[in-house]
């Protein structure tokens, strides 16, 4: 049972103004009828009943048309029956006195016959699949366009372009060419939807509906009235206008059958899973599919509360079970679950089966944008973890930053100093002790403590080195550059903005280890270390070491470079190893400032 | 002779102030901090101030600040300075505002008791002290674009000794050479670093300057 047309005048005023679309081909359909019209009732000796009839036609069909197309929109049925609706508009030029105009027309005369067969075969779901379906709806085509020229070139019709001798056997070979052709198509696709129909189970019967007959018939109707044309019976005229009949009647069927048949609620649904699953669902897309597909257009999608009952709307507002007098939600399940649910009029339902068919569909629709939306959550959560990591990884360098330092502090100012005071002591009494071998022990711990305070140094330089501690970057580099066993220089291209202590050290030991490398594997005779500040606030500190030897270090091969890459990561810098073969090395660190 | 400890550890100050007491130094005053030192010294005007480099409040290089900002205030005293680790430039700094009565030791020398009292006596004498080490890192520092590089080997030893504010004699013995052939490569070094004649102690100091003075211009920032 159909469901009534739900739209009042209201929503019908809203849908034109809310489809610009739909309006332009309805005003250009307008503006094609009112100039067939003027044209063909200034036209000298044209009957108005030769015109009147294919303009009400055109009419038919644009309307029907517009109407399947706005409303079945990913159904081609709309737009073919306005192409038909064109080609019948053509059609009435043939009639015109004007030549050009008269010859286009003579050329499409019977074009709205292809057009018929095509509907007739592409109908319901408007396209034509099977290969001899799309054969059958080709020689239609050609029978009516390309076999209809010699008849409008040498046609028995003024005006005509070129009359040749024998022009009545021309015709006449021509006039039966195209007969056969024409003729044998639509046979054939009346025979093919018949074969099709008794071959149908019941429930593609039940789709396919009543006018599966009329879908045979016409064809059938339209090839017996060709051949009675062209033998030239007397009944001709009266078959033509029975085929005249039959063909206006095609549009309001095939509209009816798309909207409301058996098939029109299966239709719905196509469209619903068309739009739905035309484009990522949102909640906004998934009410407007819904009110489309229910015929009432303040129709809506809620969603389920979770972990507690009723519904909310898209912006978490709670909506009551009767959000409006008249109005109810059905509660749309998925998986045996409620997911949301469906706010529609409570009599713009007929029928309860055709809520549960698009609450179906709507489910899976909720069910696609949860997940969508918790994939949105789930990407948030990760983007906040890397940064949650890389905000961790520079606590880790602080913490072992720090620490550093704490350790090297305490053994500077504590381990440090007693060891100086113990060999003081201790050289003291080898030079105050009476008893030789007092004084010569005493001695030896005191030469003793002279190298484990070596030991010692170099152990807190590993650690944290004073000069980096005490004089900052610049001088502690250049502390390490008089120690090179080749002649290192020191340069800045301008003072050093203070860093972070974290990134101080890293440079330093980065710098450290690089000129380690050129003192043990490069074979230089110079190496250069550079500092580069940012120009502005901000920005990037670079330094670089730079060297003239052999080249060829491959950073990778143990250099002890590859640790501190992961401490320059952890700064948000970068660290590279430039080293051409015989060319030097350089490496290349950088850090953010501030 | 007075003079005054700066220590911020507590018994390496009271170790440095008995050593420096048992050897007949009048130890005025000793402090644990920069800021007490440079007050002690204007109170009392020792005669030399001997001080390590880090000290409270920055832990940093607050004693070598004190050093200079007292010599600014009296040029005639002496100080001598201990730091923990080489720092040439930190030397140069001190060096560069005057070099009588100057001294410049890693801090570790104290344990060789006989050469720190020496040291401390050429100090107190007017000398120029400075640690082997940071020597030894100013020669290497200069080797680049340096007219030192062209002293030989030799002369540039001498130099060096010169540097730690030895006698022509304390050098003769440290290179196992005559007295007169040490006066002769000191004579050669003056000329080869272009130095006017005048009296020898005065073109020793330059001598000693020439090198330790190049520092700033050579390392910005």
């Amino acid at each position: 049972m159909p469901a009534g047309p739900p739209a009042g005048p209201t929503a019908s005023r809203r849908r034109w103004s809310a489809d610009p679309a739909a309006a332009l081909v309805a005003g250009l359909f307008l503006v094609l009828l009112v100039v067939g019209a003027v044209l063909a009732a200034d036209a000298p000796g044209l009957a108005v009943a030769d015109w009147l009839p294919l303009l009400g036609m055109t009419a038919l069909y644009a309307v029907t048309g517009l109407v399947a197309w706005r409303r079945r929109p990913h159904n081609r049925i709309g737009v073919l029956m306005l192409v038909a609706a064109l080609s019948v508009w053509v059609s009435v030029l043939g009639a015109l006195p004007d030549r050009a105009l008269s010859m286009i027309g003579l050329v499409c005369s019977t074009l709205p016959l292809a057009l018929t067969l095509h509907l007739l075969m592409a109908f319901p779901s408007g396209r034509v699949q099977r290969g001899v379906d799309r054969v059958v709806v080709g020689a239609g085509y050609v029978a009516s366009t390309v076999l209809q020229v010699p008849l409008a070139v040498v046609g028995p019709e003024p005006p005509a372009v070129w009359r040749p001798a024998d022009a009545a056997q021309v015709l006449l070979v021509a006039s039966w060419v195209q007969s056969v052709v024409g003729v044998s198509s639509v046979f054939l696709a009346a025979g093919l939807v018949a074969v099709r129909a008794f071959r149908a189970d019941p429930l593609e019967r039940r789709l396919l509906g009543p006018m599966v007959w009329y879908r045979v018939l016409l064809p059938v109707m339209i090839g017996v009235g060709a051949l009675a044309i062209q033998v030239r019976t007397p009944l001709a005229v009266g078959l033509s206008w029975l085929q005249f009949a039959a063909v206006l009647g095609l549009p309001v069927v095939f509209l009816v059958g798309l909207l409301f048949g058996s098939f029109g609620r299966t239709g719905q649904v196509d469209e619903l899973v068309a739009r739905i699953g035309g484009a990522t669902p949102s909640a906004g897309a998934l009410s407007a599919a819904v009110a489309q597909a229910l015929g009432d257009p303040d129709a809506r999608v809620v969603f389920a509360r979770t972990g507690a009952d009723g519904f909310v709307d898209e912006a978490g507002r709670l909506v009551p079970a009767e959000p409006e007098r008249g109005r109810h939600v059905h509660p749309v399940r998925h998986g045996g679950v409620v997911v949301g649910g469906i706010v529609h009029r409570d009599d713009a339902l007929a029928d309860g089966s055709e809520i549960e068919v698009v609450g179906g569909v709507v489910a899976l629709g909720i069910e696609a944008e949860r997940l969508a939306a918790e994939q949105r959550a789930l990407l948030a959560e990760l983007r906040t973890s890397e940064s949650d990591l890389y905000a961790s990884r520079r606590r880790l360098l602080q913490a072992e930053d720090s620490e550093r330092r704490r350790i090297s502090r305490d053994l500077h100012d504590g381990a440090q100093q007693h060891i100086v005071l113990l060999g003081l002591t201790a050289r003291q009494l080898s030079r105050t002790a009476s008893d030789p071998v007092v004084a010569a022990s005493a001695a030896g711990i005191a030469d003793g403590m002279t190298g484990l305070l070596t030991e010692l140094r170099d152990f807190i330089a590993g650690i944290m080195p004073a000069p980096l501690v005490e004089r900052g970057l610049v001088p502690a580099v250049e502390m390490l550059a008089e120690r090179m066993p080749v002649p290192t220089t020191v340069e800045t291209s301008g003072p050093v903005p203070p860093l972070a202590t974290d990134a101080e050290s890293t440079l330093y030991f980065t710098i450290s280890e690089a000129l380690t490398n050129v003192a043990k594997h490069a074979s230089a005779t110079t190496a250069r270390v550079r500092f580069e500040p940012p120009a502005g606030d901000g920005g990037r500190l670079r330094a670089s070491v730079r060297d003239d030897g052999k080249g060829g270090a491959d950073p990778a091969d143990g250099t002890g470079l590859r640790g501190l890459q992961d401490r320059v990561a952890a700064l948000g810098g970068t660290l590279e190893v430039v080293s051409p073969d015989g060319e030097g090395t350089t490496v290349v660190v950088e850090v953010p400032c501030g | 002779m007075r003079l005054i400890i700066g220590e911020d550890e507590v018994l390496l100050r009271a170790g440095l102030s008995r050593l420096l007491t048992d050897e007949g130094y009048d130890v005025v005053a000793t402090a644990s901090n920069a800021p007490d030192l440079v007050a002690a010294t204007r109170a009392l005007h020792p005669d030399l101030v001997i001080t390590d480099i880090r000290m409270p409040p920055t832990h940093t290089r607050d004693g070598i600040e004190a050093a200079l900002l007292l010599r600014e205030e009296t040029p005639t005293l002496a100080v001598l300075v201990l730091s923990q680790y080489v720092d040439s430039a930190g030397a140069t700094e001190l060096l560069g505002r005057g070099s009588r009565g100057v001294g410049y030791l890693l801090k570790q020398r104290i344990m060789d008791v006989d050469p720190f009292l020496r040291g401390v006596r050429d100090v107190l004498d007017g000398g120029t002290l400075v640690d082997p080490s940071v020597v030894e890192s100013m020669m290497r520092r200069r080797r680049v674009d340096n007219p030192i590089e062209r002293l030989s080997p030799r002369r540039r030893e001498t130099l060096a000794l010169m540097a730690q504010g030895m006698s022509n004699a304390r050098i003769a013995e440290e290179l196992v050479v005559t007295e007169h052939a040490v006066a002769r490569n000191i004579s050669a070094i003056f000329d080869t670093l272009g130095l006017p004649p005048s009296t020898s102690e005065h073109r020793r100091v330059l001598a000693v300057l020439k090198y330790l003075e190049r520092g700033p211009s050579e390392h910005p920032g």
